[in-house]
């Protein structure tokens, strides 16, 4: 089985048709499923350590954890919706062959993530600051769902139902994933932290989050209400400003 | 329900199904455990697949004795009613199918066997190792020798039906595409014909392995082992 598995990586990445090919037909999906496995942990865990270069310490161990926990976690809630769109649209596959495609896709996504680990790295390292890191990794995450859906959508077929069909996937995924991530948060770190915690609080959501750092890269800044009753303190008292003290994805 | 119950909850089902993993494999090795372990925390997901695998694998086993079957019939059915059906007469075939299927059965069976946890060779191998270890008395040692190589011998037969029945279907798709080349091109049967001889042979030899009396032989072998093992100058 381990030949078997070295072979499925090596395809994840030179031929998805294959792949997809591979889920559709159903049969012995186990090396698809370990290999897929791995690449995810181990491509989104590369990842989340590189985004963590930011912060340092121990939020690199963090990150690199949390980060394919994330993956993993989103995909254990999408593949029931992604086999009910498929099959309402008229796609059915098994569902042993949707886990597989799925998880497939997100090992290969996780694999586009290793490759734009060395970038971002170089990014941080030159002093991109905050929130436009939050915004280079976010295009990351854009670019390697692109390489997994394209993935998906082989497999569901290459027409208007299958764009349909990976349309509806894909708004389910980038909700599922988001909050989920949202959830599993900080994976950058706050900068002024003295200490790095594992999860932050419960506070607002992943849309609420989208919005703020949109604004916040362009200058904008809100507070929540939480935050400005922050501010009103700190403001009263002596020492420097670092942007963006309280902030943290 | 908040969302530490919701992960209690999930945790109990991820360690009841990877019980139910481990327990339904057949041999407790290292991957039992791996498949176990996976079923833990991944079962919504890996579960479906696991299930679907091995059913997909027990389909393959059955498909590839029917398409033998099927080969045997469709190479009868290009030479019936032609000069070249004395090559593969009906009553050929019967006989060919009838042995295959017995072939067939032996060799599910003793996979069957082999499978069962009494007759793991790695177990029977780490129970001697375990034995020799505690010195335990040289009856016992005795024994459990014998049974590794009973265990060793069965799992060495049963690889010699798998490459047997391996070989002859390999044979019999080539005989059919011969009789059908021969039958479309009015070619001479000479090398069907000697693809037949093939055939026969090892259906003889598929048939010496099956007459075996393993039981009985194992028995014969079980005195024999034993007998030495009380002969040997260790044995006190």
């Amino acid at each position: 089985m381990n030949s078997q598995v070295l072979s499925v990586f090596d395809e994840l990445l030179r031929s998805p048709r294959a792949i997809a090919e591979r889920s559709r037909a159903g049969g012995d999906l186990r090396p698809l499923f370990v290999a897929s496995l791995a690449a995810l942990v181990l491509g989104a865990g590369v990842f989340g350590a590189t985004l963590a270069t930011s912060r340092g310490g121990l939020q690199l161990l963090y990150s690199g954890v949390k980060l394919p926990l994330a993956m993993v976690a989103t995909m254990l809630l999408v593949v029931p919706a992604f086999h009910a769109i498929a099959a309402g649209l008229g796609r059915p596959l098994s569902f042993s062959g949707m886990i597989g495609l799925t998880l497939a896709a997100a090992g290969r996504g996780a694999l586009v993530l290793v490759a734009l680990s060395p970038l971002t790295w170089l990014c941080f390292d030159r002093g991109l600051t905050y929130h436009p890191g939050v915004l280079l990794a976010v295009a990351c995450y854009g670019l390697a769902g692109v390489a997994a859906l394209d993935l998906v959508l082989k497999g569901v077929g290459f027409d208007a139902r299958g764009f349909a069909i990976v349309s509806l996937f894909a708004g389910v995924l980038f909700v599922t994933g988001g909050q989920t991530a949202w959830m599993l948060r900080p994976f950058l770190g706050r900068p002024s932290a003295a200490t790095v915690p594992f999860f932050r609080h419960r506070e607002s959501s992943f849309w609420d989050a989208v919005q703020q750092s949109s604004l916040s890269s362009f200058g904008v800044y809100q507070l929540t209400k939480v935050e400005a009753e922050g501010e009103a303190i700190r403001s009263s008292a002596p020492g420097p400003r670092l942007e963006n003290a309280d902030e943290s994805r | 329900m908040n969302l530490a119950d919701l992960g209690v909850l999930y945790g109990v089902a991820g360690v009841l199904s990877g019980a139910v993993v481990y327990r339904s494999r057949s041999r407790r090795d290292a991957r039992a455990v791996a498949a176990a372990l996976l079923s833990a925390p991944l079962w919504p997901l890996w579960l479906p697949v696991l299930f679907a695998s091995q059913r997909a694998e027990r389909d393959a086993q059955h498909s590839a004795a029917t398409e033998t079957e099927a080969a045997l019939l469709e190479g009868h059915e290009a030479v019936r009613n032609t000069p070249l059906e004395p090559l593969l007469p009906r009553a050929a075939v019967d006989r060919l199918l009838g042995e295959l299927r017995r072939a067939t059965e032996r060799y599910a069976e003793l996979s069957h066997l082999l499978s069962k946890k009494g007759f793991d060779r790695a177990a029977a191998e780490e129970r001697l190792a375990r034995l020799e270890q505690r010195a335990a008395s040289p009856r016992t040692l005795a024994s459990a020798r014998l049974h590794l190589e009973n265990v060793a011998r069965l799992q060495s037969l049963a690889a010699r039906d798998r490459r047997a029945l391996e070989e002859l279907s390999e044979l019999i798709a080539a005989l059919r595409t011969q009789l059908v080349f021969a039958r479309y091109s009015g070619s001479s049967p000479g090398e069907a014909g000697d693809i037949v001889t093939e055939v026969w042979a090892r259906v003889e030899m598929l048939g010496t392995s099956s007459d075996g009396p393993l039981f009985e032989l194992d028995s014969t072998l079980r005195a024999e082992e034993y007998a030495l093992g009380q002969a040997r100058p260790d044995s006190g």
